[in-house]
């Protein structure tokens, strides 16, 4: 009688610890989830977005149009090496032509 | 058969033949050159003269030409660069006097046609200092190079299109006093 009692008490002890330790787990898990998350959210800085710009889009509006032809012209006179689109060494006629082809 | 044979000859003759049509226009066709003239090449001392910058563009259309041009700095000095009419843009003009060079660029407007044709590209003002020649006012060109002179078109990309160029020979001769004066020390001696 006594053994079935205490096997009764060992076992219901065991499915509470069970239950119990279980409960804690889960608790833990979505702790961990939760603090995972908050820490994604209070990202001080967004993560960066890379555009590439064409050398010839000069002021790096998405367009080569009149305005990057200023900015062109202007570096083409004070021989600027941005204006070297041909990567020759020498800003010169080539790199004309090659501005006023992509030119929209 | 004769059919299956017949296209198979034709097959053969169109593979041939297109990669050389297409290499063709580049090297066949009559390419650019820049040259100088002047019509006193036998200018005195201090007597200023003009040097017409040529553009012949041959079989080619250009969008925008340099020309770089060397002289003796010891014996000319280049006072002015007068655009031409050629092109719309005239972006670039420079005289370096020490270097004995003279640098002037043009180029169409975008959008607008490109220039076939010949012309005066420009003119360059000299003044000879001192007497002696004959000497050459030339171009600095490399062929091929991006350095000196170049003749650029938007129907080919990326390429220095200037295949020749042809400088001008000057002999200055002394002043018209000067020469009075040798002549009548030389009656005396």
């Amino acid at each position: 009688m006594n053994s079935k009692l205490i096997k009764g008490l060992l076992v219901t002890l065991l499915l509470v610890g069970g239950i119990g330790g279980s409960v804690v787990l889960v608790q833990q898990r979505q702790a961990i989830i939760s603090r995972a998350l908050n820490l994604g959210q209070a990202s001080p800085t967004p993560p960066a977005e890379f555009k590439f710009y064409e050398s010839e889009d000069l002021n790096q509006d998405g367009l080569i149009d009149d305005q990057d032809l200023v900015i062109f012209r202007e570096k083409y006179e004070a021989k600027d090496p941005v204006a070297d689109l041909d990567n020759s060494g020498q800003v010169n006629s080539v790199d004309y032509s090659l501005f006023v082809s992509k030119m929209q | 058969m004769a059919i299956k044979k017949a296209f198979k000859y034709f097959a053969i003759g169109l593979g041939l033949i297109l990669p050389a049509l297409a290499a063709a226009p580049v090297y066949s066709q009559n390419k650019p050159s820049l040259s100088l003239a002047t019509t006193n090449p036998q200018p005195h001392v201090g007597e200023i003269f003009t040097v017409n910058i040529l553009l012949q563009t041959g079989s080619f259309e250009a969008s925008a030409v340099d020309a770089v041009i060397v002289f003796n700095p010891q014996q000319f000095e280049a006072q002015e660069i007068i655009p031409g009419q050629l092109f719309a843009n005239y972006l670039f003009h420079q005289i370096d006097n020490q270097k004995g060079q003279a640098v002037i660029s043009a180029a169409i407007n975008p959008g607008e046609p490109l220039f076939k044709g010949q012309g005066v590209f420009g003119q360059i003002v000299f003044k000879p200092l001192r007497s002696g020649g004959p000497t050459q006012i030339s171009f600095n060109f490399t062929p091929g190079s991006a350095n000196g002179s170049n003749v650029a078109s938007t129907l080919f990309l990326r390429q220095d299109l200037l295949d020749r160029v042809e400088g001008v020979t000057i002999a200055v001769t002394d002043s018209w006093w000067r020469s009075l004066l040798n002549k009548l020390l030389n009656l005396f001696n």
